[in-house]
């Protein structure tokens, strides 16, 4: 998933980038108001990480202004102040969810699990569909009961199809929200993932098929 | 003064100078009421000074003084005082009166007033001179006239209670307007309170509530505190918020970052993450440090005494310390001039904080150039100054302001380790310390930051006369009480001085108890027998022991006996002795029901108490005497004694004035009241007139026919004789009848007062009186009783005015030797004629 994280302190911006990464998202890093401004108007995001006290406008600020554009990108706050009046002025600003600083990285990538899983309008962070369990909590994916061995990357694009099933994802869709801005990216390297993704799917029930000229479409395959 | 009721605080000190302004008044009031009552007093005496001087004569030689009737009659206006004088030649010799009575010769006929006591009362006397001429030795006679001061004081008195009690009114009105004042003064602040009491206790909003002006600045003052309390609060909070943020923010990178590290596996990488670990724990512990210091610069501020900081060597520390680190660039101490001493008042802790923040900074931001540290001594009209100069980026002009925040760091401070405390730390102590904080751009770029402390306070300053108002007020209250408190007990013997009133104790004693009352009395014992079994009848355990003698007798008895052989009660028909003895005071008060019911002259000064009347008459032998013969005035007896000197030779008498003290009493009287006194001895003493001592005997000559007419005798006893079938007549002379009263008192050295009281009372009771009215040789005093010789019966027989021998001063004029002297001489010379 791409992943914005606004924040100041670089090697707080450091740690979770670095973390958020690990886990196969693309995350870009915004050191301060100005520089999250133009990414949020330029890129798509499927989750922001936005700190409050920033140079340049604050974090109410680009909340304010993001949800004023109709923007309705989940938006996890950190900051430093617990004061429980930031907390809900964040809230009714828009923000999906707060974390205080000092904080936990897994709660973290919970949290941000979370908020990633309700875009795409799942429940729980187990979804099965026939023999496929995938698991975002414990980041396994299995197939009768047979565990399967994913990149991060690859996880990520499954996830991408297993949100979206049914629905054609084109590949500068796949690109977007697969890889951050420093990643020098070709539609070969989508090309060679969604291969490896599905080489490791056999004989599962979820089949991702190619439609030609456009992208690929996740479906169920019923087992005869 | 601290605490207590304000409103108690304010009425105290209200009431206590009301009440001091009314002792003032009340302290005025009663001196004026004495200067009044003693001016109007002082007119009488200075007359009876006057006219006794006026009555000084030199006769074969010697100083004499008649002394004139209106000399004292007119200070009987104060009807109740006791009367002194004296009369001293040339040279202080004594001619007559009271020797020991205060008051020096004088060579002035001004009379001049002084105060004195005598005779255990305190007195008004006036003085005053005479030139006397024609003696041996001419000069000036000095007359001293002396009153006690009753009338006065009551007259005082009455003018302070007259005049005082308007003010009196006017302090309570006034006390109970201070009350109800303060009340309605204080009782704004009584809502205020509630108000503030009512408030949750986040409530810093300004208290809107309608109250008077005066309470108006408080509660504005106090809205003002709010918003101070409030921005504090305010700014507290924040601080709490922003040290909460730098902390947390460093403390988060650190977490996240160790966090990662553990799950690290590439060494390089490893090492990438521990670096930043490292940095982040520095950053942490630094704002830390400097948290805890701000704390302690505001804490320090506040709490601690300054003391002398000297800046020279607080600055050779912390260059010291500074050079010691591993990075430190060099540092270069200055001073400027090299002479004189940086010292100032401060607290050095907080300003080696302070110093040393700014250094650092400078070492922070100034890379390895060298940076300078100037120290300026104060000099005069400016303190010390400290320059921190380095050669670092410096600080952009808009900028510059913004530093001095807590957490606000430069923009060209990014990438160095700091708090954002510092700058705000040192700005924080400069204030505390009244010193200026400034940054200069420095010529050839770089920052000088300055720190100017302030001169030195002139001495003396600030904590001299700090004494409150209240506490400067005290001792003079204090003293103004003090001084009320004083007068009072000064002024506190006067009223001691009242006589002690004995209650009467008419009422029978404790059985067994035998009581002896001891009389001595001026008086026929058959006359008064009477009257003594009735009151034994009354009072069953008293014993009486009844003494008769004369009048002179009487009276050295009460006045030269040993105390023990003082007699208890006096009874005598010499009044002029009588009311000497209680001028001289040797006599004592008594009050009771039946003594205040007397009229006035009868009782003179409570102590001496008439108890009869007894008019003078003229009595004659009813078979010797022709009905046309017998005189019906004193005019017809002048004229009965010139026209028939024949039959009359010989057979009238009168008293021996010089024996009888009632005879005395009613020649002495007689000469005042007539014009034809003397024509009236020169006619006795042509007639050969007999002279007896007493009424008794005068009265039985009469009978017998030795003697047809008798002047001047007591009517009562005569008409008791005549009751008894005795044949004479009894006239009532009509030009005008002298009546005198038969007198009881109470020596003062009477053993048994109490129970003399209890007589006189029985005297005056009805029950006495109808023995008196009904067999005794005296007419009764009381109007209601009945009998032969009531007062209706005595008021029916008069046939002209009656002229009371009143007790009082006026009667001590004949008692005066010279002119007892003088009256007997002239009598003698009238009634001894060849």
């Amino acid at each position: 998933m791409r992943i914005l994280v606004i924040e100041d302190a670089e090697d707080l911006a450091d740690a979770v980038v670095d973390s958020l990464r690990g886990l196969g998202h693309a995350v870009d890093w915004a050191a301060d108001g100005h520089q999250a401004e133009d990414l949020l108007r330029t890129e798509t995001y499927q989750l922001v990480i936005l700190d409050v006290m920033l140079p340049g406008p604050d974090g109410q600020a680009l909340l304010g202004q993001l949800r004023r554009r109709g923007n309705r990108t989940p938006v996890l706050v950190t900051t430093a102040r617990s004061q429980i009046d930031t907390k809900i002025h964040m809230l009714d600003l828009g923000a999906d969810d707060y974390i205080v600083k000092p904080f936990d990285l897994r709660e973290l990538e919970a949290r941000c699990r979370a908020l990633l899983r309700r875009s795409h309008g799942m429940a729980s962070s187990e979804t099965v569909i026939g023999n496929l369990a995938f698991d975002t909590a414990r980041r396994t994916v299995s197939i009768d009961g047979r565990p399967l061995d994913l990149s991060a990357r690859e996880f990520r694009l499954l996830e991408l199809f297993l949100g979206n099933m049914g629905r054609v994802l084109t590949r500068t869709a796949l690109i977007d929200q697969l890889f951050d801005l420093e990643q020098a990216v070709t539609p070969n390297a989508v090309e060679m993932s969604v291969s490896r993704l599905r080489r490791k799917l056999e004989g599962a029930s979820v089949v991702i098929r190619t439609v030609h000229g456009v992208g690929y479409v996740g479906e169920k395959q019923n087992a005869e | 003064m601290a605490g207590g009721s304000l409103r108690r605080r304010l009425l105290t000190r209200m009431f206590v100078v009301l009440g001091v302004v009314t002792l003032i008044l009340f302290l005025f009031v009663r001196t004026y009421a004495r200067e009044a009552a003693d001016s109007a007093y002082d007119q009488l005496l200075s007359a009876s000074a006057l006219s006794i001087a006026d009555a000084v004569r030199v006769e074969n030689g010697a100083i004499t003084v008649d002394l004139p009737y209106s000399s004292l009659s007119v200070l009987g206006t104060a009807r109740h005082d006791r009367v002194f004088y004296k009369v001293m030649a040339p040279g202080g010799l004594i001619v007559t009166g009271y020797e020991d009575l205060p008051g020096a010769t004088v060579h002035d006929d001004t009379p001049v007033f002084q105060n004195a006591v005598y005779s255990d009362a305190p007195v008004r006397i006036a003085v005053t001179g005479r030139f006397i001429s024609g003696v041996a030795r001419s000069g000036w006679v000095t007359v001293v006239v002396a009153q006690t001061r009753e009338a006065r004081d009551l007259l005082a008195s009455r003018l302070v209670a007259n005049s005082f009690a308007p003010i009196a009114f006017a302090v309570v009105v006034g006390a109970l307007l201070l009350w109800f004042g303060v009340r309605q003064a204080l009782a704004p602040l009584g809502l205020l309170e509630s108000l503030i009491r009512a408030r949750p206790p986040q409530d810093f909003s300004p208290i809107d509530a309608p109250v008077p002006t005066e309470v108006g600045q408080l509660l504005a003052a106090i809205n003002q505190l709010m918003i101070r309390f409030k921005a504090n609060l305010d700014s507290t909070q924040s601080f709490l918020a922003d040290a909460a943020h730098q902390i947390r923010t460093p403390l988060a990178a650190l977490r996240s970052q160790a966090e990662l590290a553990r799950r690290e596996a590439d060494v390089e990488r490893l090492r990438n993450r521990v670096e930043r670990i490292h940095r982040n724990a520095v950053e942490a512990s630094e704002l830390t440090t400097q948290l805890l210091n701000h704390a302690t610069v505001v804490h320090r501020a506040e709490a601690v005494q300054p003391q002398v900081v000297d800046l020279d060597a607080l600055l050779r520390q912390i260059v010291q310390q500074m050079a010691g680190r591993p990075d430190a660039p060099p540092i270069a101490l200055a001073r400027e001039p090299a002479e004189g001493d940086a010292l100032l008042h401060g607290d050095p802790v907080t300003l080696r904080e302070a110093l040393t923040n700014l250094l650092d900074n400078a070492v922070k931001y100034g890379g390895a150039n060298p940076i300078e540290v100037l120290v300026r001594p104060g000099t005069g009209d400016f303190g010390p100054l400290v320059e921190i100069a380095d050669r670092g980026p410096g600080i952009p002009d808009g900028e510059k302001s913004k530093v001095f925040e807590r957490f606000s760091r430069g923009r060209l401070s990014k990438g160095i380790a700091g708090s954002g405390l510092g700058l705000s730390i040192a700005a924080a102590v400069a204030e505390a310390h009244n010193a200026a904080l400034s940054l200069l751009d420095r010529p050839g770029g770089g920052l000088v930051v300055r720190l100017e402390f302030p001169a030195p306070a002139q001495p003396g300053e600030g904590t001299a006369n700090g004494v409150p108002a209240g506490r400067r007020l005290l001792p003079l209250i204090l003293f103004l009480l003090l001084a009320g408190a004083l007068t009072l007990t000064a002024a506190g013997p006067a009223w001691a001085l009242e006589p002690v009133v004995y209650p009467a104790s008419a009422s029978p004693t404790p059985a067994g108890g035998t009581e002896r009352l001891r009389i001595d009395a001026a008086t026929d014992r058959p006359a008064i027998e009477p009257l003594i079994r009735d009151f034994q009848r009354e009072n069953p355990t008293v014993t009486i022991e009844f003494r008769e003698m004369n009048t002179g007798e009487l009276y050295d008895s009460v006045v030269k006996r040993a105390a023990g052989d003082v007699p208890d009660l006096v009874i005598s028909s010499a009044s002029g002795l009588q009311v000497k003895l209680v001028n001289d005071g040797h006599a004592r008060r008594y009050s009771s029901p039946a003594t205040e019911a007397l009229p006035d002259w009868a009782n003179w000064r409570s102590a001496a108490f008439g108890f009869t009347q007894e008019p003078a008459a003229i009595v004659y032998n009813r078979d010797l005497v022709p009905a046309e013969d017998v005189p019906r005035s004193r005019e017809d007896l002048i004229h009965l004694l010139r026209d028939r000197k024949e039959r009359y030779r010989g057979r009238v008498v009168t008293y021996n004035v010089e024996e009888s003290g009632i005879g005395y009493l009613f020649a002495t009287q007689d000469s005042v009241l007539t014009s034809q006194f003397w024509q009236l001895a020169d006619a006795l003493g042509e007639n050969q007139a007999r002279q007896m001592c007493c009424t008794s005997d005068m009265v039985d000559a009469i009978e017998r026919g030795e003697t047809y007419i008798g002047y001047n005798l007591l009517g009562s006893y005569a008409r008791e004789r005549q009751i008894r079938g005795a044949p004479i007549g009894i006239v009532l002379p009509s030009d005008y009848t002298l009546v005198m009263t038969r007198v009881a008192l109470i020596p003062q050295r009477a053993s048994a007062p109490d129970l003399a009281g209890r007589f006189i009372d029985y005297l005056l009771s009805e029950r006495g009186q109808s023995v008196v009215a009904g067999s005794t040789a005296f007419y009764s005093i009381q109007p209601t009783v009945g009998g032969p010789m009531s007062a209706t019966h005595l008021q029916e027989e008069m046939r002209g005015p009656t002229q009371r021998i009143g007790l009082g001063p006026a009667l001590l004029v004949y008692m005066d030797h010279l002119k007892r002297a003088r009256f007997l001489q002239q009598w003698k010379a009238f009634l001894h004629q060849p």
